[in-house]
């Protein structure tokens, strides 16, 4: 390997705390740790696995990059720049450059648009293109996620799974972003559908030159993908590490438990075989 | 590039049909499951058959001069008859004509009235469901307010105060009107804010203007209009309830509740006055309803009873 290419994404010290109210008039009774002082940094052009059981705050996570969520405390730093310091309208032109795939494609795509306009719609906040060369930089973005024009005034009821989570990757990389963050793309679908969307997404990222994070459960799909991984439970990081490592010669009790739950995709290791 | 290309090369009518195919596809799906009932069949028929005779009517009344406060005292209280397929009222004037002149005043009364308390609901509804905070409890307890107060009660006061006009009545009605869809909106608005394609157009930087606009907004016409069709027959049953007591419509006018209303004087002996605005007015709400009905079973299945 040739120098390590520079950081793209830097957290430190995360946080995200819900305060818990209850009793008489609301009153907060305490606070829910969702994220609790987390921070990984991400390298360019590299997949970055977290993983973690339902609840751990790996989605959390996600929704703090973007700014749907207001961090209680830490550092984002995106392209050099701290976002949660970052004035309004800058921080609209850098959302740009981070993008998000949702886990579940039947909710993520509004009902009442086409496909020109789902995948369209960041264009037409970023960028000035309108009417035909519109729907031509659209077509585009279908062909990369391997549909066609054909399915350009569709609406989303008319698709599978698969498809409508191929929509939501066209519209992720619409304005050729720098981060994908993928809150478990696969995880809804079929297991055959899942290899062909991970499949297509190891393309866009050699040839798009895309950085990911990788939000998922699960640890097949993880070493497969991604270069590094952390392990997150209950809104902290136990074992963050290169990939092969943690799944080779994992330090942390927690990673160990995980791995040993894993089941093994050999026939010979069934246990319904005898 | 050859994208380019591809859209560019059909006619225009090629490339307007391929645009809109999938949107006449689901139009025809939800006709076909409205043609599944007759009901909602028979509603549309009356609702189109009400708005016909409304639009043309000043066309074809045998007596339009009736409408306008035309007076033919030797002709007063004629039974039906060919001449007067409806009779005559107290003033020699023909009621076929003022019930079908009357349709005029009832559903414009209603539409406007419709309009008016769904573009303020839905307003003060997205308002205060997309913005919540204290936002959302002023403009909920407002809406409180004049929930609590009967309807009719505050529409009768309002239409007093202002002066019995069919304007100041359009006015009163719709300002208890609107409460309804201003409730029914925010409790959709914030559901639908939670939903994640709202959330991914805000993950793309879109404005507030727009996700309200072109994402939430669009995917809560269906409960609006399905209220709207079913609220249609009652907005028109409580203008006639404000002119049967004196303070919606002023004669001449003719508007059914009323001619109702100076009907009661004279049952049972001449028992066609009343009767033929009651069954015109009864007509349209029935007709309303089972319209509305049956929109909701198209657009809004889960909803059925």
């Amino acid at each position: 390997m040739s120098a390590p290419m520079p950081f793209l994404l830097q957290v430190e010290n995360l946080g995200k705390y819900y305060p818990l109210r209850g009793g008489f008039f609301n009153r907060p009774i305490g606070v829910i740790k969702a994220v609790d002082g987390v921070s990984f940094a991400i390298r360019e052009g590299s997949s970055f696995g977290l993983v973690g059981e339902s609840g751990s705050g790996k989605s959390t996570i996600a929704r703090c990059l973007l700014r749907l969520e207001e961090p209680s405390f830490g550092r984002i730093i995106f392209e050099g720049a701290d976002l949660l310091k970052l004035p309004a309208e800058e921080l609209r032109r850098r959302r740009a450059d981070m993008q998000i795939v949702f886990q579940d494609p039947f909710a993520s795509l509004n009902p009442r648009l086409t496909v020109r306009d789902i995948i369209g719609e960041p264009l037409v906040i970023h960028t000035p293109l309108r009417g035909e060369a519109l729907s031509a930089r659209v077509v585009e973005l279908l062909e990369m996620v391997g549909l066609g024009r054909q399915y350009l005034y569709r609406f989303p009821h008319e698709f599978s799974g698969g498809q409508r989570q191929r929509i939501g990757i066209a519209r992720a990389i619409a304005l050729n972003p720098k981060l994908i963050i993928l809150d478990e793309p696969t995880s809804a679908l079929d297991v055959s559908v899942q290899a062909q969307i991970l499949n297509l997404l190891d393309e866009l990222q050699r040839r798009l030159r895309l950085t990911y994070l990788f939000i998922s459960h699960d640890l097949g799909v993880i070493r497969y993908i991604c270069d590094r991984v952390a392990l997150i439970y209950r809104g902290k990081i136990v074992e963050e590490d290169e990939t092969e490592r943690i799944f080779t010669a994992p330090t942390a009790e927690y990673t160990r438990t995980l791995l040993a739950a894993m089941p093994i995709p050999d026939p010979d290791y069934s246990p319904y075989r005898s | 590039m050859t994208a380019t290309s591809a859209v560019t090369s059909m006619g225009p009518l090629a490339h307007w049909r391929e645009r809109n195919q999938s949107r006449f596809e689901n139009w025809r799906r939800g006709f076909y499951r409205f043609r599944q009932s007759t009901l909602s069949l028979v509603g549309l028929g009356i609702t189109l058959f009400i708005f016909l005779v409304a639009v043309t009517g000043p066309l074809w009344v045998p007596y339009p001069e009736d409408a306008a406060g035309a007076v033919h005292v030797k002709e007063r209280f004629q039974p039906p008859t060919l001449a007067h397929p409806f009779g005559t009222d107290e003033l020699g004037r023909d009621i076929f004509t003022l019930v079908v002149i009357g349709a005029r005043v009832s559903l414009a009364v209603g539409v406007i009235v419709l309009l008016s308390a769904v573009t303020i609901g839905v307003l003060l509804g997205a308002i205060a469901g997309f913005f919540g905070g204290l936002v959302n409890e002023v403009i909920m307890r407002l809406t409180d307010i004049f929930l609590t107060v009967p309807s009719l009660i505050l529409a009768i006061a309002v239409a007093a105060a202002l002066g019995p006009s069919v304007l100041n009545m359009m006015l009163a009605i719709s300002l208890v009107w609107w409460p309804g869809y201003c409730r029914l909106v925010q409790a959709e608005v914030a559901s639908r804010k939670q939903d994640l394609y709202v959330q991914a157009a805000r993950a793309a930087g879109a404005s507030q203007r727009r996700i309200i606009f072109t994402h939430i907004l669009p995917n809560i016409t269906s409960p609006i209009i399905v209220k709207a069709s079913l609220d249609m027959g009652f907005a028109i049953l409580t203008a006639a309830a404000l002119g049967f007591v004196g303070v919606g419509a002023r004669p001449p006018t003719p508007e059914w509740g009323l001619m109702f209303s100076a009907a009661r004087s004279y049952v049972p002996q001449y028992w066609w006055y009343p009767i033929f605005p009651g069954l015109a007015l009864f007509l349209t709400v029935f007709g309303f309803n089972l319209l509305g009905d049956g929109l909701r079973d198209v657009l809004d299945p889960r909803a059925k009873r």
